[in-house]
């Protein structure tokens, strides 16, 4: 009985996982997709600029001024590094606000966010710090499109009632190749650090934890009374 | 006691040594898997230098000063500058090209401007650099070359090497790691940059070992046309 309730299971297992090798081409671009939750953008006071991705981040942030969704751009300042204090690399904010220069937006519409954020939670903080006074402004927050899920949970997190303020904006990854992205080892890596960052900010700031914990418990305490049923019989 | 609870009861102490054991050796346990990321060999005797990049940045911490000290430990080798295709960051003038960088800092720490060289690639990844490096190694037949990086990053260097390089030409090759003063393979649990470091540089070795292989990077536009491309996908600006 035991042993052909286990061959039961084998065989789910492996219908299941030859299921998955042959649609796995369509479920991994769906899993590329499901972490793109940008929106259409509107009108808005800010602009604001995630850190990271200086090649596409600042360059879209640019387009929505010039195409007048925003008049002003918000970028927070960056945590140093080795790189930055020995002078052969710029910081990330300070790159972001060379390019939007370059691309024509006026040096008086960027403002810098203070603090040195180093993660996407710093910056959320750092906005949440900005808006407190603030509570009719709008911003449009430019991310990578494969960043902005995670970035969305974290601001929600953070702002609170303030999260309708904000609508989340993809800036196109054009060194991806969509179609096939876990064959291309740099896009591999981000997807994957991306997925790896969402559970660990699931559990470290969300419930996700507590949910897990729980779940583990219970399923412990329904095997002790199978078991003490068992034996009872 | 029913010998099934007594059973249990071992069980539970067994597993309760193990999680203690392993966390008592939690940091030699990292240290060893830190490990695994890193491929060092020093060279004695080597005719160039070469530096290399990631992402506009110099690859690993300190590299042009490691760079120069091992030019003043021997004179006659020479710099060679590996320079990645030109992102919309150098096109903008937001950033120097890696070869005025590294000519700038060289200099500024005292090596004469002549001995460096630079070598073009068509990419910004490790596959470029080896197919740049098999192009200069073909013309060059003696002379060892000893190639700075990031630690961590190391291990996928050389196996990248391996791949794309000849045998005789890999040997000629010679990785040298270079540990970042924030992290290394001794405490990189302890920061976020150092765990940042350990997963994405795994996620890459794992991807090259099992999964990757030679490639052309995909083509990137200009700044002007990722602007207007994103310009055309925007709807009209309505409040």
């Amino acid at each position: 009985m035991k042993t052909r309730r286990l061959m039961v299971w084998l065989l789910l297992l492996t219908g299941a996982v030859a299921i998955a090798w042959t649609m796995r081409a369509p479920l991994l671009r769906a899993a590329l997709q499901w972490l793109d939750v940008g929106e259409t953008p509107r009108r808005a006071d800010y602009v604001m600029i995630l850190t990271g991705d200086e090649d596409t981040r600042p360059f879209t942030a640019a387009a929505l001024v010039k195409a007048g969704f925003a008049n002003r751009v918000l970028v927070t300042q960056s945590a140093s590094n080795p790189q930055v204090d020995d002078r052969v690399a710029l910081p990330a904010y300070e790159m972001n606000r060379q390019v939007l220069l370059k691309r024509g937006i006026a040096s008086d519409d960027i403002t810098i966010l203070p603090g040195a954020a180093a993660a996407t939670y710093d910056e959320a903080n750092a906005l949440a710090a900005f808006l407190k006074d603030r509570p009719k402004t709008r911003v449009l927050v430019v991310t990578s499109d494969y960043h902005t899920r995670r970035s969305r949970w974290v601001f929600a997190r953070t702002l609170g009632d303030r999260a309708d303020q904000v609508s989340f904006i993809s800036a196109p990854t054009d060194e991806f190749r969509k179609d096939c992205w876990w064959q291309d080892e740099e896009s591999f890596v981000a997807v994957t650090t991306e997925y790896l960052k969402l559970a660990f900010y699931l559990v470290a700031y969300g419930h996700l934890g507590y949910w897990l914990a729980a779940c583990g418990g219970l399923v412990l305490v329904a095997q002790w009374v199978h078991r003490r049923e068992l034996v009872r019989r | 006691m029913t010998p099934k609870l007594v059973r249990w009861k071992w069980r539970w102490l067994v597993i309760g040594i193990l999680l203690i054991g392993l966390w008592a050796s939690h940091a030699f346990v990292l240290r060893v898997l830190a490990g695994f990321l890193i491929v060092d060999e020093p060279a004695d005797d080597y005719q160039y230098v070469c530096l290399l990049t990631r992402r506009q940045e110099p690859d690993g911490d300190r590299c042009y000063d490691v760079a120069v000290n091992l030019h003043r430990r021997k004179p006659s080798c020479g710099v060679l500058v590996v320079e990645p295709r030109r992102g919309r960051l150098v096109e903008t003038g937001v950033l120097t090209s890696f070869e005025t960088l590294s000519r700038r800092a060289l200099e500024a720490r005292g090596l004469p401007p002549d001995v460096v060289s630079v070598i073009r690639s068509d990419g910004r990844d490790d596959w470029a650099t080896a197919r740049a490096l098999k192009a200069w190694l073909v013309d060059r037949p003696d002379g060892i070359v000893v190639l700075l990086c990031e630690a961590f990053r190391s291990a996928h260097v050389r196996y990248v090497l391996d791949a794309v390089l000849d045998p005789a030409q890999a040997a000629r090759v010679r990785v040298r790691a270079l540990s970042d003063r924030q992290c290394d393979e001794t405490q990189w649990w302890t920061s976020r940059r150092g765990v940042k470091a350990f997963g994405e540089n795994w996620l890459r070795l794992f991807h090259v070992r099992y999964a990757g292989g030679d490639h052309l990077p995909p083509s990137v536009c200009g700044a002007d046309d990722y602007e207007s491309g994103v310009r055309r996908a925007l709807p009209e600006a309505i409040p």
